[in-house]
């Protein structure tokens, strides 16, 4: 029998008692993740009530995604130390495979309560600009929002973050059953890696793809549990024959040096390449700014001059928001401002044709392939009045949120061309001014 | 009495260096132990093997009949505590004593309060604040108020001023009258622990030099004092530990029961015979001759 019944109630003790400990951490990472709630929250509601700041607002999650990958690297470097992160619960009574037990649950449920708080930061951001969107009209979200999405996202984040603490705990169990065997065959792997990190980029998504590229959310799930149940269990399995109260040395300094440089090396490299991983089905990105780009709404005002005699000359007044500017100048991707040009002189003289043609080249800005402009609603006027051309310009509706959504999840095709995951295709944007050009039309 | 505690042959190497040697004791149920001993003689090492701290080398250890190390049902019977537990070190002493209370069965959480509250130490204060000897009365009285069947202090008293210590070995003998239980202690303060303990265990260089109850160790040596031919003359035939013969001051210790019949024969030789302290004897049994080394420092 793998414990005694005693040894159970005794993990269930340690974890509660380990609980007590972590909570003095756990209130400071709740008071990060406040901290950023407010601050992003904020940012919302002064981007949101300040006119002019611009069409779009992202919601970033970055800052708490790396708040979290901290703490994760922090319960990572504890499976690593383990001996001295015991140390604080060795007054208590425990046993090898209770003390073992305890220390993996306790870290898995404390990934459980800060994962958590990304999620609860995730809803609290959506909700405060859903419930300023009730206050304010014009306000639009550019990706959809799906709750199943958000719920299997954060189940992926867990999975991926489980599978990685499991990995590091069978490698602890491992290294302090077989010491010298263990960083022997620590260092020729870094060896191996520095030497050829290229081949090594190359071969570890491969190895990894039978579930980083997995495209069925439940087959990745299953998939998952069960690469999660054979590591932990060998983890436990060893730890079971590894006797932890052998002489204690004063190699340990050396041991955490060594493994320290082992998680600043593997966990960046692990985790840049499943960010990176390809997801399943790809977007070609390119063609699909360049389709955007060659349906940019365009609009023809066309003004009669028939009654003017010819030869005659125009003024032209033009609404605050746009600018006259030389003809020769570019201004095409220099500004994201919400403004227009005019591409001409500020009047016009010696008429010789009928038709005047005002054409309209809509503003644009499109992030990631979505076009925000497609939300609001542009207006543009020219007439005639006397000699003078009135050109008028303006933007309504012209609140555009875009939230992150998990990055993981974007390799399984149940949530592929379903408006999620546009946000992460490219992370730059491109945008252009309302352009204006004035042409006469000679018949 | 039923045995608590019971080693046979028990060693333990670190590397070449061993720390304990053959080791054979045994430890009886509700009894106070002294475990007496130099800076390295082992005693640490004995404690920690017994609450399954540690692996052995060779022999045998045993705890209620049991091997303690991964037995559960030994451990949860025991506490064992020393005067700088590492917990985390910005615990609250209450968020410690809660720990306590969770993790053993016979915990008296009122009781600690109250010990609390008597050394005047507050509950909202973090662990790293206490200096050592606060440290101490706290882990003193964690252990003291686990009430488990057995009890292992490791130098409790080390950083608590006279009057703390006084305290603290009364507060220990009227629990142990009131809910009696076997206890271990080890400490170089012999002298103070005298009229507490009920057995010594003096251990010198991993070994048991002694494992017996007090008063027979009161019994097991006598000094003489007199003329150094008179001296000679006695302790012919006679265990010496220690003798020392100078002009003014001539004497021997003698590792002989203490009798009648040897203070009549003593005195017969113009000796004047008299009973070696506990604390004394250990101090003759564990010292080295080093006063050939002393006079070399200056």
């Amino acid at each position: 029998m793998f414990m005694v019944k005693d040894e159970y109630i005794n993990t269930k003790k340690l974890i509660h008692a380990r609980f007590l400990a972590q909570k003095l951490h756990l209130k400071w990472v709740y008071l990060v993740y406040t901290l950023i709630a407010i601050g992003t929250i904020g940012s919302t509601v002064v981007w949101m009530l300040t006119s002019g700041q611009g069409l779009h607002h992202r919601i970033s999650s970055d800052l708490s995604v790396t708040v979290f990958l901290g703490i994760f690297i922090g319960y990572v470097v504890i499976m690593f130390v383990y001996k001295s992160d015991n140390n604080k619960f060795a007054v208590y009574p425990q046993t090898n495979n209770s003390r073992f037990l305890s220390s993996l649950i306790s870290n898995h449920l404390g990934i459980i309560f800060v994962a958590t708080f990304l999620l609860v930061l995730y809803f609290m951001h959506f909700g405060t600009a859903r419930l300023m969107s009730v206050f304010i009209d014009d306000i639009h979200f550019a990706l959809n929002f799906s709750l199943g999405f958000v719920i299997a996202g954060f189940f992926v984040y867990l999975s991926y973050s489980f599978l990685l603490l499991a990995l590091i705990t069978l490698f602890g169990a491992i290294v302090r059953k077989w010491k010298h065997y263990a960083v022997l065959a620590f260092a020729v792997i870094l060896s191996i890696m520095i030497g050829n990190l290229n081949t090594v980029i190359e071969i570890i998504p491969d190895a990894l793809a039978f579930i980083i590229r997995e495209p069925s959310l439940l087959m990745f799930f299953l998939k998952a549990a069960g690469l999660w149940t054979i590591l932990t269990v060998l983890a436990i399995v060893i730890n079971n024959y590894t006797v932890y109260y052998k002489s204690y040395s004063r190699i340990m300094l050396k041991w955490v040096v060594a493994t320290c440089v082992g998680i600043v090396i593997i966990v960046p490299v692990l985790f840049g390449l499943l960010y990176n991983t390809p997801p399943a089905t790809t977007y070609d990105t390119w063609a699909w700014e360049d389709d955007h780009f060659n349906n940019l709404s365009t609009e023809e005002i066309h003004i009669d001059l028939s009654h003017l005699p010819i030869g005659s000359s125009l003024n032209i007044s033009v609404s605050e928001n746009i600018k006259i500017i030389p003809s020769d100048l570019n201004m095409w991707f220099t500004t994201r401002e919400i403004a227009a040009f005019l591409n001409g002189a500020e009047s016009l003289h010696n008429i010789q044709g009928d038709t005047l043609v005002i054409f309209f080249n809509h503003p644009f800005l499109i992030v990631n392939g979505i076009n925000l402009f497609d939300f609001s609603d542009t207006h543009m006027t020219a007439h005639l009045e006397g000699d003078t051309l009135f050109i008028n310009y303006y933007v309504e509706n012209a609140y555009v949120i875009t939230i992150p959504t998990w990055s993981f999840a974007r390799q399984f095709s149940l949530f592929q061309d379903r408006g999620l995951f546009r946000e992460h295709i490219m992370g730059s944007s491109v945008s252009g001014n309302m352009f204006v050009d004035i042409s006469l039309l000679v018949e | 009495m039923n045995e608590v505690i019971k080693t046979t042959n028990l060693s333990k190497q670190f590397g070449k260096k061993h720390a304990l040697a053959d080791m054979s004791i045994t430890i009886s149920e509700n009894s106070i132990t002294g475990l007496i001993g130099r800076n390295g003689s082992g005693k640490t090492t004995l404690l920690k093997i017994l609450a399954g701290n540690l692996d052995i080398t060779s022999g045998d250890a045993f705890v209620f009949g049991e091997k303690p190390m991964d037995n559960i049902s030994v451990l949860n019977n025991l506490v064992y505590t020393y005067h700088n537990v590492p917990y985390e070190q910005n615990m609250r002493l209450q968020t410690i004593l809660s720990s306590y209370n969770l993790m053993f069965n016979n915990f008296d959480l009122e009781f600690a309060e109250k010990l609390m509250h008597y050394f005047e130490l507050d509950g909202k204060m973090k662990y790293k604040s206490l200096s050592q000897g606060m440290a101490s009365i706290f882990n003193f009285l964690c252990a003291l108020s686990c009430r488990a069947k057995l009890t292992m202090l490791d130098e409790p008293v080390l950083g608590m001023d006279v009057t703390v210590r006084k305290s603290a070995y009364e507060i220990l003998l009227r629990d142990f009258t009131e809910h009696p239980r076997t206890f271990v202690i080890s400490s170089h303060l012999l002298s103070e622990l005298e009229g507490l303990l009920s057995d010594i265990l003096l251990i010198e260089q991993g070994q048991a030099v002694l494992n017996e109850h007090i008063d027979d160790v009161r019994q097991s040596a006598y000094r003489i004092d007199g003329t150094k031919s008179a001296i000679d003359e006695y302790i012919s035939d006679k265990n010496i530990i220690t003798q020392k013969t100078s002009e003014l001051n001539c004497f021997a210790v003698i590792y002989e029961p203490y009798t009648r019949e040897v203070t009549l024969s003593a005195q017969n030789l113009g000796l004047t015979v008299s009973q070696v302290r506990p604390e004394d004897l250990c101090v003759f049994l564990t010292q080295q001759n080093k006063e050939d080394e002393l006079e070399c420092l200056w």
